[in-house]
């Protein structure tokens, strides 16, 4: 074993997650290197003083309470956190949206230093359909700051070029005008998010690759989804809260829109005469 | 109807979430090192986990997706405040603790310095300033007591990416242990 192999195994040795046979080979190179065995018992000292120090405590009672109190007032699935009458009308949450990503995109410039801090972690929503509904519902909350901020489709698609391993689609959706865009990634798998304004409110787009959706790892499709995808090219449906859903293939990737509106008028949005979508 | 399934949901949710609790508030006590504000995040955080509760997958670590709640619910209200970079991947940087030896040897007497002089709070203070990814499997692992696979999970990362990432947090404590007791003169300078 050299030293950096002793050193890469330094941790396991500490939280004894080597094996025997690891072990020994481990002990053999640290009585030869008084480094190496010096780093390993620095970090065995290390993890002992955190220990000795740093005890686990159980949550204040009071705490514990509070948050049994809050649960009993909260909504299922409430849009915002913010307790304002006026915010229940949805021509204000999404003006106060639209505010909120132009005031965070002037801030931060054409680029912001992170673009998604959604109010729920990525990871956790494993099928397109939560994921999609639950960035909507964080984007419109104002906890988006976009990447690319520009109502030219070439700039956009320009920002997402070369980015992921499936064509990112810039829409040109029936009376509304781009946003912008921003590039995400879900356990590994690469989501485009692209953001549309019109008259009616917020037309969120999703899309991702369709075979990862299809091998249900990640970003995976209902059953019922998947057999009107197959039969029809679309699946539309209406989300607990009243939301539109749309989604849609197109050559390798998988679409999802999601608007604050009658599913009918977030498909006039997105088809055309001649198109099942307009590009 | 509504308020009877509202309520069942609720029931179900501090039947099978609350009682993580603990795991959390003390991931949340070390990250803020602040009990106000450690108090407000798991609050934030349970309150999140049940507006989407419908969303989590039965049979799944709930620990995990708990914990990843609570982790994006820090970084959204502290890393914007901090002057920490939050573009840095230090997975990314080379690893100059692992390939370059300590030059530098400790005395026997240092640990002894650290267990005899630090307080509890200053052991605190240095956690709670290590980067954010250091920082994490620290608590994760040296203080919660999770296992490798656990950690992995809940961070969403291979297994050596904890090992490594332990090694070099615990690198780095030793280095900020070392100069509070310096500063405070309970070793000396050489």
């Amino acid at each position: 074993m050299n030293c950096r192999e002793f050193q890469d195994q330094i941790s396991a040795a500490v939280d004894r997650y080597l094996t025997g046979t690891e072990r020994s080979l481990f002990d053999e190179h640290a009585k030869t290197c008084a480094t190496c065995r010096q780093d390993f018992e620095s970090e065995r000292q290390t993890k002992e003083l955190v220990q000795a120090r740093l005890h686990l405590v159980h949550t204040p009672p009071a705490v514990l309470e509070s948050i049994r109190v809050r649960l009993d007032s909260a909504t299922v699935a409430p849009r915002f956190t913010v307790n304002l009458p006026l915010f229940r009308m949805p021509a204000v949450r999404y003006a106060f949206g639209i505010a909120a990503v132009v005031l965070v995109a002037f801030l931060f410039g054409r680029k912001g230093p992170t673009p998604w801090e959604p109010g729920i972690t990525e990871g956790t929503v494993t099928d397109m359909i939560g994921h999609s509904h639950a960035t909507f519902d964080a984007m419109i909350g104002g906890g988006w700051q976009p990447e690319v901020v520009s109502n030219q489709p070439d700039h956009v698609k320009g920002f997402f070029a070369g980015k992921t391993d499936f064509p990112v689609h810039i829409l040109a959706p029936r009376n509304c005008t781009l946003v912008g865009g921003s590039l995400n990634e879900v356990g590994g798998t690469k989501v485009a998010h692209v953001l549309y304004k019109s008259s009616s409110g917020m037309i969120w787009v999703c899309q991702v690759c369709v075979e990862t959706a299809m091998r249900g790892e990640r970003l995976r499709l209902p059953v019922n989804a998947r057999r009107d995808l197959e039969q029809t090219g679309w699946h539309t449906q209406t989300l607990p809260d009243g939301d539109a859903l749309v989604l849609w293939t197109r050559g390798a990737t998988l679409c999802s829109a999601v608007a604050h509106m009658p599913s009918e008028d977030l498909m006039a949005a997105l088809t055309s005469e001649n198109d099942p979508v307009r590009w | 109807m509504k308020t009877h399934i509202k309520n069942e949901k609720q029931r179900e949710f501090e039947l099978e979430a609350l009682p993580h609790s603990d795991l959390l508030y003390n991931y949340a006590l070390r990250m803020t090192n602040n009990p106000a504000d450690a108090d407000d995040l798991l609050q934030e955080t349970f309150l999140k986990a049940f507006r989407f509760w419908d969303k989590y997958e039965r049979g799944t670590n709930i620990r995990a997706w708990l914990f990843r709640i609570m982790k994006n619910s820090y970084i959204n209200r502290y890393r914007k405040e901090s002057k920490e970079p939050e573009t840095v991947d230090y997975d990314d940087v080379q690893n100059i603790y692992s390939v370059v030896r300590n030059s530098a040897a400790e005395s026997g007497d240092l640990q002894d310095a650290l267990e005899r002089n630090l307080l509890d709070d200053e052991v605190a203070e240095a956690v709670a300033t290590l980067p954010e990814e250091f920082r994490t499997v620290v608590i994760l692992c040296d203080i919660e007591g999770l296992s490798y696979e656990e950690i992995a999970q809940f961070i969403d990362c291979p297994l050596g990416t904890v090992r490594s990432r332990l090694h070099r947090g615990r690198k780095m404590l030793r280095g900020k242990l070392k100069e509070y007791a310096r500063n405070k003169g309970y070793v000396s300078e050489n």
